[in-house]
């Protein structure tokens, strides 16, 4: 994680935000945002959260709402309160029990192929190989 | 000791007050000893005492799920019984568990656990049990789990040889099947390549990956799980109005909210619905 000696900033609940927040440090955000949350830190959405647009993080935990991609280089974290709605991509994933979850998975922390993992007596190609996530930076989803 | 009192006969109040005045033990206790006398006092290696929880243990008898292979419906019996008796349909019921270790071709049926050791073969028997264990292989025939079949990492069965009610995949195994799956639970120990729909809880622990398409009520990800596909999950207690996305990259599902409580493969709920 890249974030250590910088400080934290922290939105309060009360904060609402059109536009983009791009930082390289660790963010606690707890308002509204109508936009991009780009941070090169470890990122806390906070319960009260609620942020439509899209999130580019090192690592991210999730306990609002997040209606847009996350798009993590290490780790997403879905406390059981987190809504999203959107497609998710990273390293690791951690979900709890209880969260609403809408949208396209990309979570492979072992990194193997996974397309020939069938059982030599099942049958085969049950899922084709996933397109990749819009939302992804150079993806189609991202500005 | 807090009561020196002696119950003369034991019967259900002798048991109560009994249980009760275990639980209140220390409370009463007028033994000074610090913690420090009291861990020295303790033989090495005994395990601690907590009230209460012994005398519970004698007077409640283990609880066991049943789901009636005649009529589907599930009900709890207290105690290990080798038969019972439904209490919707009447039928009698085996509750014995078998282990089956060569060639099966026969047709076995229990209400208890059937486990198919890794040179079992199944051919044109058919298996309808409660629980399912599969180390071997099915050749033909037909497997039946009316509650868990479990698919461990040698075992092999063709997609269209089974029906289950909760599918477990184990450590090290790996499944791909083209039918679509319709399951109260599913836990992931293993990888399953598959297009999932399931009213229960989706359990995916570390080492476990899913590859497809997921409908599920609940959803528990570990670290060290894989995801990897279309996922829609909503929970019934946290549906609520949610900001919609501003841009259409995102996929949402059409999966009404269903009005269920979540559970696991292991802590299932006391009485289970008729399937
Ligand atoms: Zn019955």
């Amino acid at each position: 994680m890249a974030n250590q000696d910088t400080s934290e900033t922290i939105f309060a609940s009360e904060v609402e935000i059109n536009g983009t927040i791009k930082t390289s440090g660790p963010v606690t955000f707890n308002g509204k945002l109508d936009g991009d949350l780009d941070s090169g830190g470890d990122v806390t959405i906070g319960k009260s959260a609620r942020i439509k647009g899209h999130l580019n993080v090192e690592s991210v935990s999730v306990a609002g709402e997040v209606a847009g991609n996350i798009s993590a280089k290490e780790r997403v974290e879905m406390l059981a309160s987190a809504k999203v709605t959107g497609d998710v991509r990273a390293k690791r994933l951690k979900v709890e029990e209880g969260v609403s979850f809408v949208g396209r998975s990309d979570v492979n922390p072992s990194g193997a192929p996974v397309s020939s993992a069938a059982s030599p007596s099942s049958a085969s190609s049950a899922a084709s190989a996933m397109p990749p996530i819009p939302g992804e930076p150079g993806g189609a989803g991202r500005k | 000791m807090a009561s020196r009192s002696k119950a003369k006969v034991v019967d259900t109040f002798a048991t109560l007050h009994a249980t009760r005045l275990h639980a209140r033990a220390p409370r009463y206790s007028t033994r000074t000893d610090t913690p420090e006398e009291k861990s020295e006092s303790k033989p090495s290696g005994a395990p601690e005492r907590k009230p209460g929880i012994q005398a519970g243990r004698t007077v409640m008898p283990t609880t066991y799920e049943i789901v009636c292979y005649s009529c589907g419906y599930g009900f709890v019996i207290r105690g290990r019984a080798k038969t019972t008796q439904c209490p919707k349909c009447g039928a009698r019921l085996g509750l014995t568990d078998e282990t089956i270790t060569g060639a099966y071709t026969e047709e076995l049926i229990t209400a208890g656990r059937v486990h198919l050791k890794p040179t079992a073969i199944l051919e044109g028997g058919k298996i309808t049990a409660n629980d399912v264990v599969l180390e071997g292989t099915v050749k033909s025939g037909f497997v039946h789990a009316y509650k868990t079949l479990e698919l461990a990492k040698r075992a092999k069965i063709p997609e269209d040889l089974f029906e289950a009610r909760s599918l477990r995949i184990g450590p090290g195994a790996k499944f791909a099947f083209n039918k679509k799956l319709n399951l109260r639970n599913l836990e992931l120990q293993g990888e399953l390549h598959a297009d999932v729909t399931a009213d229960g809880m989706v359990s995916i622990h570390a080492g476990g990956f899913f590859k497809g398409t997921l409908e599920a009520e609940h959803l528990s990800v570990e670290e060290g799980g894989g995801l990897r596909g279309d996922i829609s999950v909503r929970s019934a207690a946290t549906e609520t109005e949610t900001v919609k996305p501003e841009s259409g990259d995102a996929t949402p599902g059409e999966t009404p909210p269903k009005d269920k409580t979540p559970t696991s493969l292991q802590d299932a709920p006391p009485v289970i619905r008729p399937l």
